[in-house]
C-alpha cells in the first residue's frame, strides 16, 4: 500500500509534509522513475486538503527536479538527475543539522542516532560513488 | 391541509414505529448517538423521552378522532410535535455531555488508485435493470394504442380501484425508475470518492474494512433500488396490461403484485447487508477511527456540525454516532438539503393535487 503519513499537530505546513512525503516515496524506490503521482484533485480529496495545497507541493517537487509538470498530462517522477551534485544542498544541511542537534538534546546516544541514519540511507537506495549515471 | 395531513400521517407512522421499538428497552433511547456506556442519568432521560413520545401520541390519536374539526387538528397536531420532538431535545441537551476522544494528529493517507462506481456496483444487476426497462417500455408502447382514455390509478384496500386518470400519468413510473437508477449511480460515485485517510495504526487493515463497507454500501442501495424499480414497472405494465387484456382482470392485483414485489425488494437487502455493515462499522470503530481524516477545527457546537470551507469532503464520518454528515462548509452541502427537504415536500404535493 503506497501512502504517506501527515501529522496535523506539527508546526511543517500540510503542502511541505504532502511534499517530504512524496520524496520519500520517490527516495525508497516506491515510486519508481515514470510512475505517475495521483491527481491534484484525487490527492486533495484523500489528504482532506484545497488542490492548491497540493498543487503547491508538486510544484516543490518539481523545482526539485524529482517530479515533470506538464500541462494536461499526470505529474510523472522523473529518475535521479544523471550527475551527482558536487554538495549537499545547503537547505538539506541545515535541515538535517536542526534535526541532529534535536535528537543530541535529547540524550539519545551516538551509536543509536548512526544506525538510524543508516538504516534510513539503506532504504533510500542512496547511490554509491561507482553508479556513474542513474536509470534515466 | 391537503399537505398538511399526509405529512402528518407520516410522522405519527414514524413515531409510533420508533416508540414500540422502545417499549422493550425504553433506556436505551440514545444508545446509538451517544455510543458510549450508558449512566443512569441517560436511561432516567430516555425513560422519560419513550414516556413522554407514547403519551403525546397516544394523546394526538385521541384528539384527533374526539374532534374532527380544525381545533382537534392543530391540538392533536401539537401533541406529536411534543411527542417526536422532546426526545430530540433531549438530545440535543445530552451531546456537550459527550467526552469525544481527541482526533488523532497522525494519519496515513493512501495514494493508491480507488475502485470506482463501475468496480463497486454489479454491472450484470445494472444491465439487467435497464433490459428489464427496455422491456417494459417496449411492452407499453405496444399497449398504448389500445388503451382507454381513462385507466384506474388509485385503488382501495380491497384492491377496488377508486381513481381513474389518463395513461400518461403510468409514464410517471418510467420517471421515478430512471431517477433510481441515477440515484444509484450518485451513491456509487460518491461511496468510491470518500477520503482515503487512515489510523497511522493498523493502516492495512483499516484500509480493507472501509473497502469492504464502501461495497456493501453500494450493493444495498443497488439491489434496494433494483427492487423497487422492478416493482414500479410491474405496476405500470401491470395495470396497462390488464386494462387492455381483460376488463375482468383485476388492475387492483397488478398494484398488489407491484408493491409485494417493492416490499420484498426494499427489505431483502437490508435483511442480507445490515448486519453485516453494523459488523463492519464495529470494527472500523475498534480500531478507533471513526472520524479520522476531518479537521479538528471543522467540528462545531460541541461536533454536531462540521464547517470546513478548506475541506474538499462533501461526507465526511460523524463525530457524533454512526454513519455520515454533510461538510457545510461546501456550497453543495445546502444543495442535498435542499434537495432531501424539497424532493419529499414536491413528491407529497403533487400527490396531493391529483388525488
Amino acid at each position: 500500500m503506497l501512502t504517506i503519513t501527515l501529522d496535523h499537530d506539527s508546526d511543517v505546513p500540510i503542502y511541505r509534509q504532502v511534499a517530504d512525503g512524496l520524496r520519500g516515496l520517490i527516495a525508497d524506490g516506491q515510486l519508481a522513475p515514470g510512475d505517475a503521482l495521483p491527481g491534484v484533485r484525487h490527492l486533495g480529496r484523500a489528504v482532506g486538503v484545497n488542490l492548491n495545497t497540493v498543487a503547491r507541493a508538486y510544484r516543490l517537487l518539481a523545482k526539485d527536479g524529482l517530479v515533470d509538470l506538464r500541462r494536461g498530462a499526470a505529474a510523472r517522477v522523473i529518475g535521479p538527475p544523471a550527475e551527482a551534485p558536487a554538495a549537499v544542498d545547503a537547505d538539506d544541511v541545515r535541515r538535517l543539522e536542526a534535526a541532529l542537534a534535536h535528537i543530541a538534546l535529547s540524550g539519545v546516544d551516538r551509536a543509536t542516532v548512526e544506525a538510524l541514519v543508516g538504516d534510513i540511507l539503506d532504504r533510500f537506495q542512496t547511490r554509491k560513488p561507482s553508479d556513474k549515471a542513474g536509470p534515466r | 391541509m391537503m399537505f398538511v395531513t399526509p405529512i402528518l400521517v407520516a410522522a405519527l407512522c414514524g413515531a409510533l414505529t420508533h416508540l414500540i421499538a422502545r417499549v422493550w428497552r425504553p433506556d436505551q433511547l440514545f444508545f446509538v448517538q451517544l455510543g458510549r456506556e450508558l449512566t443512569p442519568a441517560d436511561r432516567r432521560r430516555s425513560r422519560r423521552a419513550v414516556a413522554i413520545g407514547w403519551l403525546g401520541s397516544a394523546g394526538s390519536v385521541a384528539v384527533a378522532l374526539a374532534s374532527p374539526g380544525p381545533a382537534g387538528a392543530a391540538a392533536s397536531a401539537a401533541l406529536i410535535t411534543v411527542a417526536v420532538g422532546w426526545p430530540l431535545v433531549e438530545l440535543l441537551l445530552l451531546l456537550p455531555t459527550l467526552d469525544r476522544p481527541e482526533l488523532p494528529g497522525r494519519i496515513r493517507i493512501d495514494l493508491g488508485p480507488r475502485p470506482g462506481p463501475t468496480a463497486l456496483m454489479s454491472m450484470p444487476l445494472a444491465a439487467l435493470e435497464l433490459g428489464l426497462l427496455a422491456v417494459a417500455v417496449l411492452l407499453f408502447v405496444t399497449l398504448w394504442p389500445a388503451l382507454p382514455d381513462q385507466v384506474p390509478l388509485h385503488f382501495a384496500m380491497d384492491g377496488t380501484p377508486d381513481r381513474y386518470g389518463s395513461p400518461v400519468e403510468l409514464v410517471l413510473f418510467g420517471g421515478l425508475v430512471l431517477f433510481d437508477i441515477g440515484l444509484a449511480w450518485v451513491i456509487a460515485y460518491t461511496v468510491s470518492s470518500e477520503r482515503a485517510a487512515l489510523p497511522e495504526e493498523s493502516a492495512e487493515r483499516f484500509a480493507e474494512l472501509q473497502q469492504a463497507r464502501r461495497y456493501g454500501l453500494v450493493r444495498m442501495t443497488q439491489t434496494l433500488l433494483f427492487g423497487v424499480n422492478v416493482g414500479l414497472l410491474t405496476m405500470a405494465v401491470g395495470i396497462a396490461a390488464s386494462v387492455v387484456a381483460d376488463p375482468l382482470l383485476s388492475t387492483g392485483l397488478a398494484v398488489g403484485v407491484g408493491l409485494a414485489v417493492v416490499a420484498v425488494g426494499i427489505i431483502a437487502p437490508l435483511v442480507y447487508w445490515l448486519p453485516r455493515m453494523t459488523a463492519l462499522r464495529s470494527a472500523l470503530d475498534a480500531l478507533g477511527a471513526a472520524e479520522i481524516g476531518t479537521r479538528r477545527e471543522g467540528w462545531k457546537l460541541g461536533g454536531l456540525f462540521y464547517y470546513a470551507p478548506d475541506d474538499p469532503a462533501l461526507f465526511v464520518p460523524k463525530r457524533v454516532g454512526i454513519g455520515q454528515t454533510l461538510n457545510m462548509g461546501r456550497g453543495a452541502a445546502w444543495a442535498v438539503i435542499v434537495l432531501l427537504v424539497g424532493l419529499p415536500l414536491a413528491f407529497v404535493g403533487l400527490m396531493s393535487l391529483l388525488g
